[in-house]
């Protein structure tokens, strides 16, 4: 192409820019300065500063939404973490999974009357969530209290050490870790421990921690 | 109620908490809502025996042969009378069986010759649980408590209570679903702190630990507010286990003057009976516990064989006289938010999944009918009024005039999605799900 041309295209080629985005679609901001020149050796800090918007709020940008656990979730999870134990109801002098006995009370789809489970964190599902967290921490401590020296322990991970056994139920139940050494994250559950065993011992103090920590959002909610 | 002001009422107040023994939640509904009941009487009713009954002394014996009309009222357990019941002034005659709502005419509509497409018991009931017709066996769309919910909002503890009923949600919000709970005795468990729950003292410390602590991430998980709402949950949970509103439903409770007198009004012998799901009913609506109660209304109407006789009667009068005990007491409900009683701001809609045959058959009982009859009751509903017919030959649907509802050659047939329709519509909500507007004379 004869250089004559050359630069009078090249015009038109940035006046074109100016008004539209590298993809061709037009830029709803035309007074923001753009840099449709990404194929060039320029580096980012040759541009100077940049105008970050901010992420709006009710847009899904960065991932997927947060989900309450599922029933069938809960139901396979929780026996799982506590070596067996799970949550038991008594129905006419029967104990039976409680999972199941309330599943459509706790929103699980039966594909005959749902056709789609109720995620949503209702009253009715925080009741009876409490009342699995009851059923399951008192059975977990009672197992942890007759279990012998060496065997493994499902909450009270180590009776002289506190912080540990926090930093053990937080890994365990919560996915989180803390280091050796660090209370990052524990100082909450450490006071409830501690006002709560002050009043009522020990155990009660491992179990209003346990019901805590398997209420919480960092377990029902994923 | 703010997290913090809740906890805060929940430590100085603890003693008046005793005191009082419950703490009547916040008024929820907006002005404009109504509350609804729905009244499933199961199994197919006998509408001659109650919605759509025939003069015994024209619809004789003698005459069954010209009339495919066979009353048998002469089986009847003795109590019952053999005649049509009418007080004064009514519009509607009512069958034997529904002596105690015969008084309630006035505010009362009686839709019959309804078709119902259909003699399983599955689909007559889905039909009617969603006013859509359902594909093959399987419910079409949500059912209509779940409709009206999601137009109403989430604006009480359980915003659609499902008492042994089906209940369906199709793509309406999650909180519109019902929550179903098999009987009062599960509706108390509901309202009840757990079985191994630890102490009142300890359980005040866990919400304090839950209202301190931090959420664990309120930028990606709270995004859509997730996790405010377990709080709120939590909260609002733990609210109605401390509020003692389990007490309202314990029938039982012999010390309890309103128990006392709740069980003796609607006769209630069985806490999970159905005299005691109509008090259950009440309560909830008394108490803003829902916004809409859908309760089995009968025992089994299903009577093919000599049961009949006894059975349907028994069962179908149970059911109207707890409803009729229900109607009571709305109507001597004040309701300080919407003004006037419970009843001015309540629509009750009584449905079966069809009727039964008009002749009975060679086992002395009746098989499944197509024409039905239906029965709506208070706010937005034209009382003292009779909509549509059964032929006197056979009790087929008639077709009716919609404005008028007198039946009319080559008019409309009334069908439980325009039932349905109606009673959407009359409230205020819309129906463009189901395709159709309502019948004029079906609402007030």
């Amino acid at each position: 192409m004869n250089l004559r041309w050359t630069a009078p295209l090249l015009a038109l080629a940035m006046l074109a820019c100016d008004t539209a985005t590298p993809d061709g679609t037009p830029n709803e901001n035309p007074t923001e300065t753009l840099y449709p020149d990404e194929w060039a050796h320029a580096m980012p800090e040759d541009r100077g500063t940049a105008t970050i918007h901010p992420t709006p709020v009710d847009v899904d940008v960065d991932g997927r939404i947060a989900r309450r656990m599922s029933v069938d979730q809960l139901r396979r999870s929780i026996p799982v973490l506590f070596d067996g134990i799970t949550w038991t109801v008594t129905v006419r002098g029967r104990e039976q999974i409680g999972f199941d006995v309330l599943s459509r009370t706790l929103g699980e789809a039966d594909y005959i009357q749902a056709t789609s489970h109720n995620e949503e964190p209702s009253p009715l599902f925080a009741k009876f969530m409490d009342d699995m967290a009851s059923d399951v921490c008192n059975k977990a401590i009672r197992a942890d209290l007759e279990a012998t020296a060496g065997e493994p322990r499902l909450v009270i991970h180590d009776e002289a050490d506190v912080d540990a056994t926090l930093r053990f139920l937080r890994l365990k139940l919560h996915g989180i870790y803390v280091p050796d050494g660090s209370t990052e994250g524990l100082e909450d559950l450490r006071a409830l421990y501690d006002d709560v065993t002050a009043a009522q011992g020990t155990q009660v103090g491992w179990f209003s921690v346990c019901i805590a920590m398997l209420t919480a959002p960092e377990l029902i909610a994923y | 109620m703010k997290r913090r002001t809740f906890l805060k009422t929940l430590g100085i107040g603890a003693g008046a908490f005793m005191a009082h023994n419950y703490l009547r939640p916040r008024r929820a509904f907006a002005a404009a809502d109504r509350s609804f009941v729905f009244c499933y009487f199961r199994g197919g009713w006998d509408t001659l025996l109650s919605l759509d009954p025939r003069d015994p002394n024209v619809f004789t014996e003698a005459r069954r042969e010209e009339t495919r009309i066979e009353l048998a009222w002469d089986q009847l357990p003795a109590g019952y009378p053999r005649t049509i019941l009418q007080p004064s002034g009514s519009n509607i005659q009512f069958g034997p069986v529904m002596e105690a709502m015969a008084p309630h005419y006035e505010k009362m509509c009686v839709a019959r010759g309804l078709s119902m497409n259909t003699v399983a018991h599955d689909v007559g009931r889905r039909y009617f649980i969603t006013g859509q017709t359902p594909r093959g066996n399987t419910a079409a769309g949500s059912a209509v408590p779940t409709r009206i919910v999601a137009q109403q909002g989430d604006q009480s503890p359980f915003p659609n209570l499902v008492m042994g009923a089906e209940t369906y949600n199709d793509g309406l919000p999650a909180f519109a679903s019902g929550l179903t709970v098999n009987s009062v005795t599960d509706l108390v468990t509901s309202l009840t702190v757990g079985p191994g729950a630890p102490p009142a003292a300890v359980r005040d410390r866990i919400a304090a630990y839950r209202d301190g602590k931090p959420l664990c991430d309120p930028v990606g998980h709270d995004r859509r507010g997730l996790l405010t709402r377990l709080g709120d949950s939590q909260i609002k949970a733990r609210e109605l286990v401390e509020s003692g509103l389990s007490s309202k439903f314990a029938f039982a409770n012999a010390n309890d003057s309103e128990m006392t007198a709740l069980r003796s009004r609607y006769g209630i012998q069985n806490i999970d009976g159905v005299p005691a799901q109509a008090a259950a009913a009440f309560q909830a609506l008394k108490y803003e516990l829902t916004q809409v109660i859908t309760i089995d209304a009968t025992q089994n109407l299903d009577t093919h064989d000599g049961n009949w006789a006894t059975d349907q009667p028994d069962n179908q009068a149970e059911g109207w006289t707890a409803l009729a005990q229900l109607i009571t007491d709305l109507e001597s409900e004040p309701d300080p938010t919407r003004g006037g009683t419970l009843l001015d701001n309540t629509t009750i809609l009584c449905f079966s999944e069809f009727s039964r045959t008009p002749l009975l058959n060679n086992r002395g009982g009746r098989d499944h009918h197509l024409a039905t009859s239906c029965a709506l009751i208070g706010a937005g509903v034209p009382g003292n009024r009779v909509v549509g017919a059964t032929s006197d030959v056979g009790m087929t649907p008639m077709a009716i005039d919609p404005n008028t509802g007198a039946v009319q050659d080559g008019g409309t047939i009334i069908t439980p999605t325009l039932v349905i329709a109606s009673l959407m519509q009359a409230a205020g909500y819309d129906v463009t799900a189901l395709r159709t507007d309502g019948l004029p004379c079906l609402m007030a």
